[in-house]
């Protein structure tokens, strides 16, 4: 997962963990639960 | 996700003879709840501990052992980290949980009781829970050292319960403070019967997924302090 | 390839540890972290390891952050105790880091079991780290350490505990890695192994480098050639030797071990008696005695 050329921290999150919340959260509120 | 973490994490549970105990035993309680009526009865309470007892040591305990410094230093980022002791530790439960539903499915075949899909639904449900436990447990992990999260789980668990069973004895309690107290209750510790429910199946990965996110956020921050001088 | 502070600061509760650090690590330099207990040794390291975020101040590596992630690829540190899983054995361990510092799948079993062979710790590998002695814990830090030959060597207090031998493995390995072009740095009570074992010494009192010395030139050798007293004149001793001799103790840096030799017979020709000639080291214990 990590590439090896440019400057990278070891605190980046993973943009995909933003997304997995945000499309479950808009889900719950479009269900109503 | 880093597959060492993974792979070293999955296989030092499964190796643990306390494991492979409980694992035994989850099947026996299987073929148990084969002679109820309700499918997956006996075995997912079993796999709900056992989430708990893992999900605790994925994170906290090593902020205080020093194994932490270890790890960091090594080129690993650490919300991979986390998260691939989280899946670590997931898959060692979902093992379990399939040994259970296996062995009830296995032993209502043999008394001609099987429902699939109820059997299904049960082992998706369980695999949802306890998710959301080992969710909570490593963002408590993430801000606490130590076994304090098991102690702040659980403690909140029974705080809430007790706290919102006396608050309702009251009558100057307004009913917002009750609705709260049951909403934040149904969201972190819901109840999750064997049945088919998908709002409840969207509720525990939602908050499965904030937990983890959060989780992933505190432990960036957090300083990792090394021995005395 | 340099590890870089600059004017690091960093508080612990209100109490200011570390008060404005300048430090540099150059590649195949041994630098030596001494000081009295609570001086900020732990916590320099700790911030230079990323454990800790200072409060001010900078750290590069290799001009990056020190938590980038090519940076920590490179990076390897031994920690003073080494805390890991009760049940795991030393081969499991040392796997686990390998395979965690980036070493190829294929490789890592190979290179752990060269690297704890190395160590000595070749018959020990199946026993848990429950079952390790204090010595073999040191050695699997190494180990663990320098599995994917680090171009940056952290070490905090590498030999306490170690019997003789250990201690001359670990001299052995930091010249070794020394030799590799490695930036090296380490934490130490023990004031004879610095000595010889650092290019460097900082001495760090209460949270600021109170003194550094240079024991090891680079390019030169330091010589300290002792004289009887009352058997030589100053002046003419300056002339020879081009250095103005403190008490009877003439201090010199030459190119080569053959410009020793001219300047001794120069020395013993001038009527000088010489009754010591060695490699100039500095007298550390001095340093703390004179600090405190």
């Amino acid at each position: 997962m990590e590439p090896t050329s440019s400057s990278r921290s070891q605190r980046t999150i993973p943009p995909i963990l933003y997304a997995i919340v945000a499309v479950l959260l808009a889900a719950r509120v479009w269900y109503g639960w | 996700m880093n597959a060492v973490v993974i792979r070293e994490t999955f296989r030092r549970h499964v190796t643990h003879a306390g494991y492979i105990s409980v694992l035994v035993l989850i099947a026996i309680l299987g073929i148990v709840s084969a002679q109820s009526i309700r499918p997956a009865t006996f075995w997912p309470g079993l796999v709900t501990l056992l989430a708990v007892v893992t999900g605790c040591g994925i994170i906290g305990p090593e902020f205080s052992s020093g194994t932490l410094q270890l790890i960091l230093v090594k080129p690993v980022n650490r919300s991979s980290y986390l998260l691939s002791r989280v899946t670590g530790v997931l898959l060692v439960i979902w093992l379990a949980a399939l040994t259970g539903c296996a062995a009830e499915t296995l032993a209502r075949l043999f008394n001609k009781s099987l429902v699939l899909e109820s059997m299904g639904i049960g082992l998706v449900n369980v695999m949802a829970e306890t998710l959301l436990i080992v969710s909570l447990l490593t963002l408590l992990g993430s801000i606490t050292r130590a076994y304090f999260n098991v102690a702040i789980f659980y403690g909140l668990q029974i705080a809430l319960a007790v706290g919102a069973a006396v608050l309702r004895m009251s009558r100057e309690v307004p009913a917002f403070v009750l609705e709260a107290l049951a909403a934040i209750d149904r969201n972190l510790f819901p109840d999750v019967p064997p049945l088919p429910n998908p709002g409840l199946l969207l509720l525990l990965l939602s908050n499965a997924a904030v937990a983890l996110l959060l989780a992933c956020l505190a432990f960036n921050q957090r300083e990792v302090p090394y021995g005395a001088d | 390839m340099t590890v870089q502070v600059q004017s690091l600061r960093k508080s612990f509760r209100a109490h200011e540890v570390l008060k404005g650090i300048d430090l540099t690590v150059a590649p195949g330099e041994v630098v030596g972290l001494i000081g009295p207990n609570g001086a900020g040794k732990t916590t320099l390291m700790s911030c230079l390891l990323g454990f800790l975020h200072p409060d001010d101040g900078e750290i590069t590596i290799d001009g990056r952050a020190n938590d980038d992630l090519d940076v920590r690829r490179r990076t390897g540190f031994v920690p003073e105790r080494m805390n890991f899983g009760r049940r795991v054995t030393g081969q499991e361990f040392l796997r686990y880091m390998a395979g965690l510092a980036g070493v190829p799948r294929t490789e890592v079993a190979s290179r752990s079991a060269a690297m704890l062979e190395r160590l000595g710790l070749g018959g020990a590998e199946h026993k848990r780290l429950s079952q390790y002695s204090r010595g073999m814990l040191q050695r699997i830090g190494m180990a663990q350490a320098l599995i994917h030959e680090p171009d940056y060597v952290f070490l905090d207090e590498p030999t306490s505990g170690l019997d003789p031998n250990g201690v001359l493995l670990v001299r052995d390995l930091i010249a070794e890695q020394k030799a590799r072009g490695a930036a090296v740095l380490l934490n130490s009570h023990q004031l004879a192994e610095i000595e010889k074992v650092c290019d460097r010494v900082v001495f760090l009192q209460r949270g600021v480098i109170a003194h550094a010395e240079t024991l090891r030139h680079v390019d030169k050798i330091v010589v300290a050639i002792t004289l009887l007293p009352g058997s030589f004149d100053p002046v003419t001793l300056a002339k020879i030797s081009g250095v103005v001799p403190k008490e009877n103790v003439v201090v010199v840096a030459v190119d080569a071990e053959s410009d020793i030799a001219r300047i001794v017979r120069a020395l013993v020709e001038s009527g000088a008696g010489v009754i010591d000639v060695r490699r100039h080291t500095a007298d550390l214990e001095s340093i703390f005695r004179g600090a405190a």
